[in-house]
């Protein structure tokens, strides 16, 4: 029995490829810390589209947080999600995919924008339940553009303004800023030296609309705990 | 050398693939993480890929934490833990 103990001691000791092996078939001992209830999808870098972009960049792939999205829904003790913006913006498609799938969800969703939720970090910002901006985050907001091949034809102009046209209405619809003050602000000029559009900062944007609240984590969490306690009480209704 | 271009740097000097193969997603203690291999076996973990906040307070998944891993493992583990 003591002889026992001792190999187990010493095999403890030794941080030996065993070990190491048991660590990485998940049969170590994880800490136990009990479930959280919310969950957080943090929106980082550049959202990617179907390029990959090179190493160095930092980006958000749809390809990992559309599965964790649907995982969200689906589990039942997940009761809520925040969403942590830090994006410069990205590809189109792939954030108003994220943007619909967040919008989508039957959970209550808080989004919290910190240092910047620029350009399609703005409609990802918006599809949530209720929206937080840091007082010194910023969000771009400017037109649609494209890179790489593009086809000098009027047609491809009105390509671009469809797609801008998908970005203005899931905004407007999912935030209380007016179309026309989008628009106003989305090719507004002077505000950006070189470019068209205005960089609009923590309180401006809930002033216009766009965001319901400046704040942060403990705003963000104080609103999310309410909307479950709500949905919570909803359901007793129902049933 | 100038560059005169509204090109990004990377339209212009495209990385090697290997750069883009020093990157893996693995599955480690079932949760999803980017690592980028060091030497051999052994591979530093990039990123976690998780949407629950307790997973991040776990020093063994922290990024920059070393863990070695083989080939057979990372077939085993991309293949069999999507449930």
């Amino acid at each position: 029995m003591d002889k026992h103990r001792n190999d187990t001691k010493e095999k403890d000791s030794q941080p030996s490829s065993l070990v190491e092996k048991i660590q990485q078939l998940g049969q170590s001992n994880i800490p136990n810390n009990p479930d959280s209830n919310i969950h957080v999808l943090s929106i980082i870098g550049q959202v990617e589209g179907h390029v990959q972009l090179p190493p160095q960049n930092k980006t958000t792939k749809y390809e990992h947080l559309i599965p964790q999205i649907v995982a969200i829904e689906q589990n039942p003790k997940i009761e809520g999600l925040v969403v942590i913006l830090n994006t410069v913006g990205g590809d189109v498609e792939a954030g108003l995919a994220l943007s619909e799938m967040i919008a989508s969800l039957s959970k209550p969703t808080v989004s919290v924008v910190l240092g910047g939720g620029h350009s399609i970090g703005v409609p990802i910002a918006v599809s949530t339940d209720y929206s937080f901006i840091a007082p010194s985050a910023t969000m771009t907001i400017h037109p649609i553009r494209l890179t790489g091949l593009v086809i000098g034809v009027p047609q491809t102009f009105e390509y671009i303004d469809k797609m801008q046209e998908r970005v203005l209405n899931f905004v407007t619809e999912h935030s209380n800023i007016e179309e026309e003050k989008l628009k106003e602000l989305m090719f507004e000029k002077g505000n950006l030296t070189r470019d068209i559009g205005t960089n609009v900062v923590g309180e401006d944007a809930v002033k216009y609309g766009l965001i319901n609240e400046v704040g942060g984590i403990s705003g963000a969490m104080a609103r999310l705990n309410k909307f479950i306690e709500q949905s919570k009480g909803t359901e007793d209704f129902v049933q | 050398m100038i560059l005169y271009t509204p090109l990004s740097y990377e339209d212009i000097h495209q990385p090697s693939t290997d750069e883009y193969q020093k990157y893996q997603l693995i599955s480690l203690q079932q949760k999803q993480c980017i690592v980028e291999k060091v030497s051999g076996d052994k591979a530093r973990i990039v990123q976690l890929l998780s949407t629950n906040p307790n997973d991040f307070l776990n020093q063994q998944l922290s990024p920059g934490s070393v863990i070695s891993i083989s080939d057979e493992q990372n077939d085993q583990n991309l293949s069999g833990e999507y449930s």
